[in-house]
């Protein structure tokens, strides 16, 4: 039988998406929720409050960023579960920037929609054997990006990275006794986009991503989780007009914290604590801190 | 005897307002300074450039004086200066098209009143001045530059890195 504290985790931690692009507030894609078995439903919601943000350059020298200054994201979550092994989830989000000298900007986020299956199940009987699940992801840019134009010297009104992406990942998890762990493996493909603006067409064409996660939890049984989780988030050169651009590359290593607790029958509440950029080598990238209020509930 | 010394005081200032409508910009930037009028009372002067990159074609080499520093998030202003390669200055310049761009991250600056500034009194006619535009953040920036040059127009970029 799977752990179900486990999974909650697990489908709380898919509320977080990619970083990408130097944008620390859910501008990536958001994978699928982790579906229990017996759930036919699954509702997730966030609010995420991102503050102390720096612009981290090619060099990885940090600096104080003038943009907003708090960057709050409310995140809806609805997973539907196809067959037992077979679920799909459909992510939509809605942003807003606030600058102490400037009006605070609204706007609904980039949409995604994930699907996950599991392709092998964990059991007691060899629980050295890891649960395996795949993932795609589709997110669909809507928001304002800085390929944009008219986006101001605050760049209150860039919510998203304006690209459509493609995300293809592993998830491999040992969740069988109270400690439980796990890696987690992405490929995300932005699309090719051509922004058409006053001074010119702009064709972007940003590089692979490569993601790693590894996570750790403690779960006391009926109570809640704790997990610590580590990323890796790589990506290769941008191209402009065709033509790739030198240290452009990103790199940025991200850590959290999350506690869940068990609120009632398929009930539970999150606090995450992120931090972009927190550790190692990073580059072209923002750094932020995110603390998450997160809820869910199953049927 | 009076009346005849404040005609001809008259006249010449006259014929001293007459010339200056005809001298070319970098004289009447001289003229202004010698009154005292413009430019700090200093003769507009070459650039003490920071920043440097030939056109494409190789028609001018454009130079960049940055007067209040080169920092993000707030309005900016660069003095430009276009010569040949041999150092010698260009008479004449036009610059038809100014822009600052990232390309690490592929996108512009903040979108400010940008505003071109050929004659001020303190600009010598191969010299322009660039005033409100933004970078938006810390790291390497362009200033994609367009100009026409002895009648033809080249372009060229200038690489800088904003901390």
């Amino acid at each position: 039988m799977l752990s179900m504290s486990r999974l909650t985790l697990v489908a709380l931690l898919s509320l977080y998406g990619t970083t990408a692009l130097g944008c620390p507030c859910g501008c990536g894609a958001v994978n699928a929720q982790v579906m229990n078995p017996g759930e036919s439903w699954r509702f997730a919601t966030s609010v995420a409050m991102d503050t102390g943000f720096e612009t981290i350059d090619f060099r990885g020298h940090a600096s104080d960023d003038v943009g907003p200054e708090v960057k709050n994201t409310f995140t809806l979550g609805v997973a539907r579960a196809f067959s037992r092994d077979f679920s799909g989830t459909l992510t939509l989000q809605s942003h807003r920037n606030s600058h102490s000298e400037e009006v605070d900007n609204y706007s609904i986020g980039d949409p995604s929609v994930s699907l996950r299956w599991t392709a092998y199940s964990q059991s007691f009987v060899r629980p050295y054997i890891p649960q395996l699940q795949v993932f795609g992801t589709y997110k669909h840019p809507v928001a304002k990006s800085t390929y944009d134009q008219d986006y101001g010297m605050r760049q209150m009104e860039i919510h998203g990275n304006g690209l459509a992406e493609l995300v293809g990942g592993v998830d491999v998890w040992w969740g069988m006794d109270s400690l439980k762990y796990g890696v987690t493996q992405s490929l995300i493909k932005p699309l090719k986009r051509r922004f058409t603006l006053d001074s010119g067409d702009l064709e972007v064409d940003p590089g692979l991503g490569y993601k790693t996660s590894l996570s750790g939890a403690y779960n006391m049984m009926a109570v809640g989780t704790v997990l610590v989780s580590i990323d890796r988030e790589a990506r290769e050169p941008l191209h402009i007009n065709g033509v790739k651009r030198d240290d452009s590359e990103i790199l940025v290593h991200s850590g959290s914290v999350m506690g869940s607790l068990k609120v009632g029958f398929m009930r539970t509440v999150g606090l995450t604590y992120k931090r972009t950029a927190a550790f190692a080598e990073n580059r072209n990238t923002t750094r932020a801190h995110s603390v998450t209020v997160s809820y869910m509930e199953a049927l | 005897m009076l009346f005849n010394v404040k005609k001809i005081i008259l006249i010449g200032a006259a014929l001293m307002m007459v010339g200056c409508g005809g001298l070319d910009p970098e004289k009447k930037a001289e003229r202004d300074d010698s009154f005292g009028l413009t430019c700090n009372g200093k003769r507009p002067q070459p650039i003490e450039a920071t920043h440097q990159a030939t056109s494409e074609n190789g028609l001018y080499v454009v130079s960049a004086q940055w007067p209040e520093g080169l920092v993000r998030g707030e309005d900016m202003v660069v003095k430009l200066q276009f010569d040949r390669q041999d150092g010698s200055p260009l008479s004449q310049v036009e610059v038809k098209d100014f822009k600052i761009f990232m390309s690490v991250h592929g996108h512009g600056g903040a979108d400010r009143d940008q505003q071109m500034v050929t004659e001020n009194g303190c600009l010598l006619s191969n010299q322009v001045l660039v005033k409100d535009f933004a970078f938006t953040m810390a790291g390497p920036w362009e200033l994609k530059i367009s100009a026409i040059a002895d009648g033809e127009e080249d372009k060229a970029e200038i690489k800088v890195v904003v901390e």
